[in-house]
């Protein structure tokens, strides 16, 4: 176990370093020159004459090569600095902290949602197999599947928000804001929890020993969670592993949507602005979250199947 | 005395081929105390037939006759009085117990659940049955909280053997339960089985000759979805009267690996009249035009052919 | 999708599958056609007809500069699709070439692509084309450029696993005991394996893509006007959602149709290349 959660911890951040290290690169390729974009959002366009652009160069080390800006960026991250954002000149990490809260109620919220109406929307097509049920919920999900998500979010703001005023179409703060950017996010993703926990537990159901509970005579609720839900869920998990990755997606282009606070939109503005430590800040932040997440998916996976835990006794 | 009697028994299967019949017309009966075996070559039908005795057919699977055991036509129970008689009154044994065992469950959970939702047994009392039900059948009791993976092919089938007499059934299904064990451990299973079955009935279900010999009392032949012979089981090998039996002794390895020629015919295509016939080294004019019926012969010796 | 052991069960899937195909051909020929498809000039303005509503000059209605709904879709087809289909093709490429390398030669190589596999996929789904092409600059091509590079890796991988299978298997050990040099065990016995996978994947691929390249239009990061995207479409839609809400709904059913189109086509697709079907009960 502890050999290949190294291992993984390994090549996590040799990922993570590589893709800070791109977009780091990226900034370096871009259209524009770097010092004279950074005078002018730091003095205005009119103060960024070419001895304060001088100045900014030595002062931030824009001359030399580009390896070793990233590794004093680096250094810095290291210890805790993460530079400050060229366009709020509020330190970059303080940035991020403050809107981390509001991604991760959006991106919480919208899993709960997608699950509560993916799984059961799954479970009961595969257990309806065939039937209208089925179809119903299979062509749901589809549909689900298919949809844009911003375009749902700008129809659940036509409806609910403009014509019939019930919900706030922007900003954050009640529980009310809440509901429309979650049930985008949510309902997006719940086609396609709910079409894989179908195929997941329908492949269960075919399985030998489902016959042999059944031989056993032993009552359906029975053979549903013992040997069903149990076995399911280790496809499920992995497919929510996945989800993962769509989740932070939907999350960040719905925040534009609904102007919702996040970290989301603090990097496509960022990216808008091209203000580079904080997109350096926030890449660097959504990449180890994100690994971290899909490690931890990893060792849920382990628990719940016994054959790939790694400790063996034999 | 007649425990279960198959009564003109068909089963169909919804195919993409079309409507095949997996079982034509099988009329069987087990006694009491009586170990039968049903043998045929791979695809012949007989695991099927196994497989509606406890109402286990594949959702694409229409079946037609009776069932009669207890008194009741077990074709024409609903699924609710089906799932009491399955393991109490007949319990079947699966081939393959490495996929027929729950691999995120230990031994010990997916025994103890007989105990404990089936034979409502204490609480307190499910673990000291379940270790005797384990030595019963020959596994040691310390390995009960490993999962199936960590078993050998052996211990597992004997898992699925304790499954099954836990609940002390009167009979017992047993579907080619010693298919891919290597010879040491089949006789060992073999063994066990003779044991266990001491004191109830059981229907054999195998490919395997030398094991139906070895534990059966009487034997019925399958070829193709029909009975083509039944006889006690020595009777049997000594004096096969249908072809198809005479060809399946004499290829085996003791009698000279002698192959009977020919394949078996899909369900889809089955010949005319005798559906043994294109393979049959006696076959007559007759047999390819008239399609022969199971007629008893005396002393428990029934023959399907012309 | 039903996967219902059924003969109807099975014509419903295909009969999909089929529908999806037949769909996408006729949004194609329509791309492609579209100067004699289009009822309007699609560029005319008609501050007259600002914003009306479908009736039976302008099936889709107008937007605010009177600009036809329909023809802007139409054109806007050639975009998305093109776009669409472009960026899965050179990514697909590219990304099985890598595979192919990287699973036959092992090693280093291997080592090295799959790290950089593992890069692509450290930022979840649309996040490294959205940094990419928002520091680019707006553009198609910026907008496909951002998106290939990004997409290449999810075939890399799939093809690497085939290759990983395939590599073991005895013909392929034949054949280098004949003697056949790498580069035509590759092109001969590996790559038409790895064929199926990718195409399916491909499919969806399609699928993807439209929704990726619509979302960053949206955001203002793809396709600017003249160029209209579905995307774009909805972007401009934003500010007359209330009082013209076929703005907003046509583009985005449009998108939803026909990623659903592609959607259906892969999924006939798998079940047609799935010879181990998923039905696992054994008599």
């Amino acid at each position: 176990m502890d050999e290949y959660l190294l291992k993984r911890m390994v090549s996590s951040v040799i990922a993570i370093t590589g893709v800070s290290l791109l977009t780091f690169l990226l900034l370096f390729v871009l259209p524009g020159d770097p010092a004279e974009m950074l005078a002018i959002s730091k003095y205005g366009p009119r103060d960024a004459t070419q001895a304060a652009i001088d100045h900014l160069i030595r002062q931030e080390g824009l001359d030399q090569p580009v390896v070793i800006q990233y590794a004093r960026w680096l250094k810095g991250v290291v210890s805790g600095d993460m530079g400050t954002s060229r366009i709020s000149g509020k330190p970059v990490w303080q940035e991020i902290n403050v809107r981390f809260p509001a991604t991760l109620c959006l991106a919480g919220t919208s899993l709960v949602v997608s699950l509560c109406v993916g799984l059961p929307l799954g479970i009961v097509a595969a257990l309806q197999r065939g039937t209208l049920w089925d179809h119903l919920a299979t062509g749901t999900s589809l549909i689900g599947v298919a949809i844009p998500n911003f375009w749902l979010g700008l129809i659940l703001i036509l409806v609910f928000g403009l014509y019939l005023g019930w919900l706030p179409t922007f900003g954050y703060g009640t529980l009310p804001h809440l509901v429309l950017p979650a049930a985008t996010v949510g309902i997006s993703m719940a086609g396609i929890t709910a079409r894989l926990t179908r195929s997941a537990v329908i492949d269960v159901l075919g399985q030998a020993y489902i016959k042999t509970a059944r031989a056993k005579g032993l009552p359906g609720r029975v053979i549903l969670s013992r040997h069903v839900i149990k076995n399911a869920l280790i496809p499920i998990v992995t497919i929510a592993g996945i989800q993962l990755g769509h989740l932070l997606e939907g999350t960040v282009i719905i925040e534009m949507v609904f102007a919702w606070p996040g970290i989301g939109r603090l990097l496509i503005e960022a990216v808008h602005n091209r203000d580079v430590p904080q997109i350096q800040g926030c890449v660097l932040y959504i990449a180890i979250v994100f690994c971290l997440v899909n490690v931890l998916i990893d060792l849920l996976y382990t628990r719940l199947d016994p054959r790939v835990r790694l400790t063996d006794r034999d | 005395m007649v425990l279960l009697d198959i009564h003109q028994l068909c089963v169909r299967l919804a195919t993409r081929a079309g409507m095949v019949e997996a079982n034509s017309n099988i009329n069987l009966s087990i006694h009491q105390d009586e170990r039968l075996g049903l043998i045929g070559e791979t695809g012949c039908g007989k695991s099927i037939l196994g497989h509606a005795l406890v109402g286990l057919l594949p959702e694409n699977a229409v079946a037609t006759g009776k069932i009669i055991y207890g008194g009741r036509n077990l074709l024409a129970q609903p699924e609710a009085a089906l799932q009491k008689i399955r393991g109490r009154d007949i319990a079947m044994i699966f081939q393959d117990p490495r996929s027929s065992l729950n691999p995120v469950l230990t031994v010990y959970e997916q025994l103890m659940e007989i105990y404990r939702y089936r034979l409502s047994v204490p609480r307190n009392q499910i673990r000291a049955k379940t270790i005797r039900l384990l030595e019963r059948v020959g596994i040691d009791a310390q390995r009960m909280d490993d999962y199936p993976h960590q078993f050998s092919g052996g211990m597992l089938q004997r898992v699925m053997i304790a499954m099954a007499i836990a609940f002390q059934p009167p009979l017992l299904v047993a579907d080619e339960i010693t298919k891919g064990l290597d010879r040491p451990v089949k006789w060992k299973i073999v063994d066990l089985i003779r044991d266990v079955t001491a004191d109830r009935s059981m229907l054999l279900i195998t490919h395997d000759l030398t094991v139906a010999r070895a534990l059966c009392d009487r034997i019925a032949v399958m070829y193709a979805g029909e009975i083509v012979e039944i006889n006690r089981t020595e009777s049997l090998f000594n004096t096969p009267a249908h072809p198809y039996t005479r060809g399946l002794i004499s290829a085996l390895p003791a009698s000279g690996l002698h192959p009977i020629a020919g394949q078996a015919p899909g369900l889809t295509g089955l010949p005319h009249g005798c559906r043994f016939h294109p393979r049959c080294e006696i076959s007559e004019h007759i047999c390819s035009r008239r399609h022969p019926q199971l007629r008893p012969l005396g002393n428990d010796h029934y023959l399907r052919c012309s | 999708m039903t996967d219902t052991f059924s003969p109807i069960g099975r014509l419903a899937d295909h009969r999909l599958a089929l529908a999806g195909g037949i769909l996408i051909l006729m949004v194609s020929l329509m791309a492609v056609l579209a100067p004699h498809v289009a009822p309007h000039d699609p560029r005319q303005t008609d501050m007259d007809q600002s914003l009306t509503a479908p009736n039976r000059t302008f099936p889709l209605g107008t937007n605010k500069l009177g600009r036809c709904v329909l023809s802007q879709m139409i054109y806007g087809a050639r975009v998305t699709l093109g776009v669409g289909m472009g960026v899965v093709l050179v990514s697909a490429l590219v990304g099985m070439i890598l595979g192919v390398v990287s699973g036959y030669y092992g090693g280093m190589v291997d080592e090295v692509i799959m790290r950089l596999v593992d890069v692509m996929f450290a930022l979840p789904g649309i996040l490294p084309a959205l940094i990419i092409a928002g520091l680019l600059g707006p553009g198609i091509f910026n907008l496909m450029l951002a998106l290939t590079i990004t997409a290449w890796a999810g075939y890399a991988r799939i093809v690497r696993s085939s290759v990983l299978t395939i590599k073991p298997l005895p013909f392929v050990e034949s054949a280098k005991a004949l003697g056949a040099s790498h580069l035509y065990i590759m092109r001969v016995h590996i790559i038409p394996n790895c064929l199926a996978p990718v195409i399916v994947l491909a499919t969806f691929g399609v699928a993807r893509t439209i929704l990726a390249v619509s979302a960053l239009s949206f955001l203002g990061l793809g396709c600017q006007t003249p160029n209209f995207d579905w995307g774009a479409m909805l972007k401009e839609s934003l500010l007359y959602m209330r009082t013209a809400p076929h703005l907003l709904v046509c583009p985005g059913l449009a998108i939803m149709l026909l990623v659903l189109a592609f959607n259906f086509l892969g999924d006939g697709l798998r079940d047609l290349m799935d010879v181990q079907a998923n039905r696992k009960q054994k008599y």
